[in-house]
Formats: C-alpha cells, structure tokens, sequence
C-alpha cells in the first residue's frame, strides 16, 4: 500500500457572492502552475501528482464557472476551469492540512448584478384557494411553487439584489393585486413561480412564458429557459408568449415541471431539485444582466 | 489521545473525499476500493462507503415503471408525508416487497396509534430500518435520479470481504443533511464510545447528497505524537 507521490482525489467547485472557488484535494503537499491560454479559460497545472480520481467532466454552473475538466496528460494532471465570462484576476490559495488543498479563488465582479439591481418581484402563482394544478400522486402546486419561491428570495439576497414577494404563505391574491404590488415597488422585472399541467400524463418538461408588451422578457426568457434545461436534465418545451401581464417592466412566468406527469411530479419532492431550479433562474438572470446595462 | 469513559478516542480524523467513475450495477465494492482507495491507504485507515452507492451496484436502483404497485400500495401510500420517499405506489410496493405486507399494515398500524400520542418513527421501528433507506426518485445523483434506490442488502458481508481482499477496514455509512450519521456496517469492531465519536466527525456529511460523485471516503484516525 501507498505511494510517496501527492495524489489528486477530488476536486469540487464552491462560490460567494464575491468569488468562486475551484478546490483540488490531495493527499500531501503539490504545487500548481496556473496559466490562462483563453480569456475564459483557467489551466491549473499539478506536475509530479498522481491522479486517483476520476478524470471527469465536472458539471458547475454557478454563474462564472461552467464546467471543469481534470486530465491526465503523460505525467501531468491538468484541472482545465471553462467560465461563461473572461476570468478576471485569479488567485492560487494554498490550504495547509489534511486533505491539503490547492484552490484556485476567481473574482466574480463580472458576474454580480449591479449595485443597487432591482427590485425583483418574485411572484408564486396560485395560492389560497386556488391550489393550481395536482401532481398524480400528491403533490399540490401552490406549496412548490411557494417553496422555489424561497429559495429563488434567498439567493438573490445573498446577491444583494432587492426583492419581494407577491405573497409569501399560502393566501389568496388577485392577478390585480400582484400588479398592483409589482407597480407600487418600481419593479425591475416579475418572475411568476408556476408548475406545467397537461391532460396528456405523458407529456412533461420546462418551459418559460414571457410578456409580450414587455420589452427585454422575451430576451430574459431566452437566458433562463437555457439555464434551466442546462441544470435540470428534463425535456424542453421551449419558450412562449403570454398575454397573462400587460405590464411596463419585464415578466416572466417560469414552468420547470408539468407536474401531471408522474416523473415530473417526482421530481418536485427534492429539496436538492427545488434549489436547482432557483439557482438555474438565478444563472439565467444573470446572463441577461451581462447583456445589457441595466437602469440603477 | 483524549479518554472517555476509559476508551481512548482519537485527536483528530482525516477525511480523504474520492471522487470516483459514476458506480453502477457492474461494479463490485471491493474493486472499487482496490482502485480507488488501496494505492493511499496506511494500516489503520478505514474505507467508508455511501449506503446508496453500494446500493446501486447491487442491483438495487429500480426504475419505477418496471414497479407494478398492488391496490395495498396504492392505499398506504397516501399516509406518509407526500415529500417523504415512501409516498409513491412504486415506492411503497418495493417496501411492501422488502419487509413483507404483515409487517408493513402492523407497522402503520403502531404508526397511526403512535401518533396519537405524539411519537414520530414509530413506522420505521416495526417496519425495519431497511426501509428508512429508501430513496425516491430525486433522491439519488444523476443518472439514478430517475430511479427509486433501496437500502443496500448484506452491508456486514460486503465489509468484510473488503477487509479480507485488500486489507483496509471498511464501513457502510448513511448520511444526510440533516446531521443523521448512521454506521450500518463495519468490519471492526469499535467501542460505543468510539462509534460516537465517529459519527460526530461526520454529521457534516462530507461526502454530500447533491451531485459529488465522492461515494468513497478513507478516514485516518489522527493521535497526537504519532
């Protein structure tokens, strides 16, 4: 049993607000090259290092960073970090300890909605008496529309960005009084919470609606349908208009499930599922700031 | 070295994560250990592997469409609470499968009379612990999101045919997010106090219930002077 040389066992993505954090674990002491051949491209470069893990393919989608890459190259391991945007100002953290970690610490300035950004109205559908659609075993659509809810308002706070809620418990609330809510604040933009429904039990999948009388929703419809087909895995039933919010600001209506369908339904039982959806919005957002300046 | 007890406990431990191949029905525990865990391993290490995991590559990973849930199924179903993993047909059918119908209506049975009085678990109490392992679709990372995962079968089997073909220690582990770490297997035989302190080292669920892919972890027990 065991070898002298330090050995690569995992490596792992993590972000604040501020940076995002590729970490690479091994079991002693390396030193890391890191050097960018692309704008959107960070190498790190662990000369002498064995390599355990799987080399893979590592999924991120944190808004910076898209994916990682671990190769192994003659005796080289090579962590290859691909970012949605040029990386700004990377630094190489040494963590002393057992495992030792090697991270490489990248500024997430390019990607942070600007200061002040908002207000973001965070609109779950249905509630009260209207519970919406029901999924073929048990599950009801105003509560999960009402749980991304809150982890969509967690995150965006955690952005800094201004939010509210058309309502945060399970009460009746008019489509007027949504408006109504969403006007008084000065709203950036609307983003309605709601689950798909179909008489057809086979069909299933994501879709965004966006307001037709509103300029820039369908552009933010565009980023946050990729995103959510990106990191949720299920089948795209593309992108609609919708009359449903004659509005001045941006509105989107967002269906991450058909929850009539059983699988979808299923689905919609995970906390882990229900964050993703938020995050994947979040990203989506994000990538339509990028786009354009937005009013302060 | 502190005591407790009388038991020496260790000063630290260190949690090696791997991140591994994504395991399926084709892998065998002990040749994922000797790949991925034996070329670092020292004497007194101990391999810990996820319960889901180990799971999966027995076989144990059901798609729900190949489930054909009977009426007493489609009945219990609708007692759990409907975020719970046994709140489906499917699931419910395979934990009928597991433990038997008897024990399953006595279970709900103690259940509903439990929680007149407020007990909680009681279920899981009758039913068998086995149960409380079942995963449903969503619980599990990807590509086994889309399938309903058991509990693993022979845990104690499994860790020691790792300990006789590779040498290290191994157990079988059920973490979650909740802080709940439970040691379903192990091939040594460690005091209580020893198993506690064990299982505060990792309520912090090293080896994560998202998309990790880090099914392996290699614990070195740390003592001060060595």
């Amino acid at each position: 049993m065991g070898t002298h040389s330090p050995v690569l066992l995992n490596v792992w993505a993590s972000h604040t607000p501020e940076s995002s954090l590729v970490c690479m674990e091994l079991t002693d002491k390396a030193e890391v090259r890191s050097r960018q051949p692309e704008p959107h491209v960070l190498l790190a470069e662990l000369g002498g290092v064995l390599c355990l893990m799987h080399p893979d393919r590592i999924r991120v989608l944190d808004g910076l960073i898209h994916h990682l890459e671990v190769q192994v190259k003659d005796d080289m391991t090579v962590v290859v970090v691909n970012c949605e945007v040029p990386i700004v100002q990377p630094r190489v953290l040494v963590r002393e300890g057992q495992p030792f970690q090697l991270c490489l610490q990248l500024n997430r300035q390019p990607v942070i909605f600007p200061k002040p950004f908002g207000p973001i109205i965070i609109d779950p559908a249905c509630g009260g008496r209207i519970k919406g659609a029901r999924g073929p075993i048990n599950l009801i659509e105003k509560k999960l529309n009402l749980d991304v809810a809150r982890y969509l308002g967690a995150i965006l706070e955690q952005h800094n960005v201004k939010i509210s809620f058309t309502r945060d418990s399970d009460v009746d609330v008019t489509k007027e009084a949504r408006l109504l809510m969403a006007k008084k604040a000065g709203a950036w933009a609307m983003i309605t919470l709601a689950m798909g429904s179909s008489k057809d039990g086979a069909e299933r999948g994501t879709r965004v609606l966006y307001s037709i009388s509103a300029k820039d929703s369908l552009a933010l419809a565009k980023e946050i349908h990729v995103a959510l087909i990106e990191r949720l895995g299920i089948p795209d039933r593309g992108i609609s208009p919708s009359k449903e919010y004659r509005s001045p600001f941006v509105w989107v209506r967002i269906e991450p499930v058909v929850l009539t369908n059983k699988q979808d339904e299923a689905m919609m039982r995970s906390p882990t599922f229900k964050e993703r959806i938020a995050r994947a919005i979040v990203n989506g957002l994000l990538r339509h700031v990028r786009q354009r300046e937005m009013p302060q | 070295m502190k005591q407790k007890g009388g038991v020496p406990l260790p000063d630290g431990l260190i949690r090696f994560r791997i991140r591994t191949h994504i395991l399926t029905e084709k892998d065998d525990p002990v040749k994922v250990v000797q790949r991925y865990v034996l070329p670092i391993a020292r004497p007194g290490d101990v391999v810990t592997i996820s319960e889901s995991a180990l799971a999966i590559t027995q076989g144990r990973a059901i798609l729900p469409s190949t489930v054909k849930p009977s009426l007493l199924a489609r009945f219990l179903c609708r007692f759990p609470n409907p975020e719970g993993s046994l709140a489906t047909p499917e699931a419910m059918q395979l934990a009928i499968k597991e433990a038997g119908p008897t024990r399953i209506l006595l279970a709900c049975a103690v259940a509903a009379l439990g929680k007149l009085i407020g007990r909680r678990g009681d279920f899981f109490r009758v039913a068998g612990h086995g149960l409380a392992l079942i995963d449903d679709i969503a619980g599990t990372m990807p590509p086994f999101d889309r399938h309903i995962v058991l509990g693993p079968r022979d845990s104690q089997d499994v860790v020691n045919r790792i300990k006789a073909q590779t040498g290290i220690d191994a157990m079988v582990v059920d973490i979650n997010d909740k802080g709940c770490v439970d040691i379903l297997a192990c091939s040594l035989d460690y005091p209580p106090e020893l198993m506690r302190w064990l299982q505060n080292q990792l309520r912090d669920n090293p080896l994560g219930n998202d998309d990790q892919q880090t099914p392996i972890m290699l614990l070195r027990f740390v003592t001060q002077g060595k």
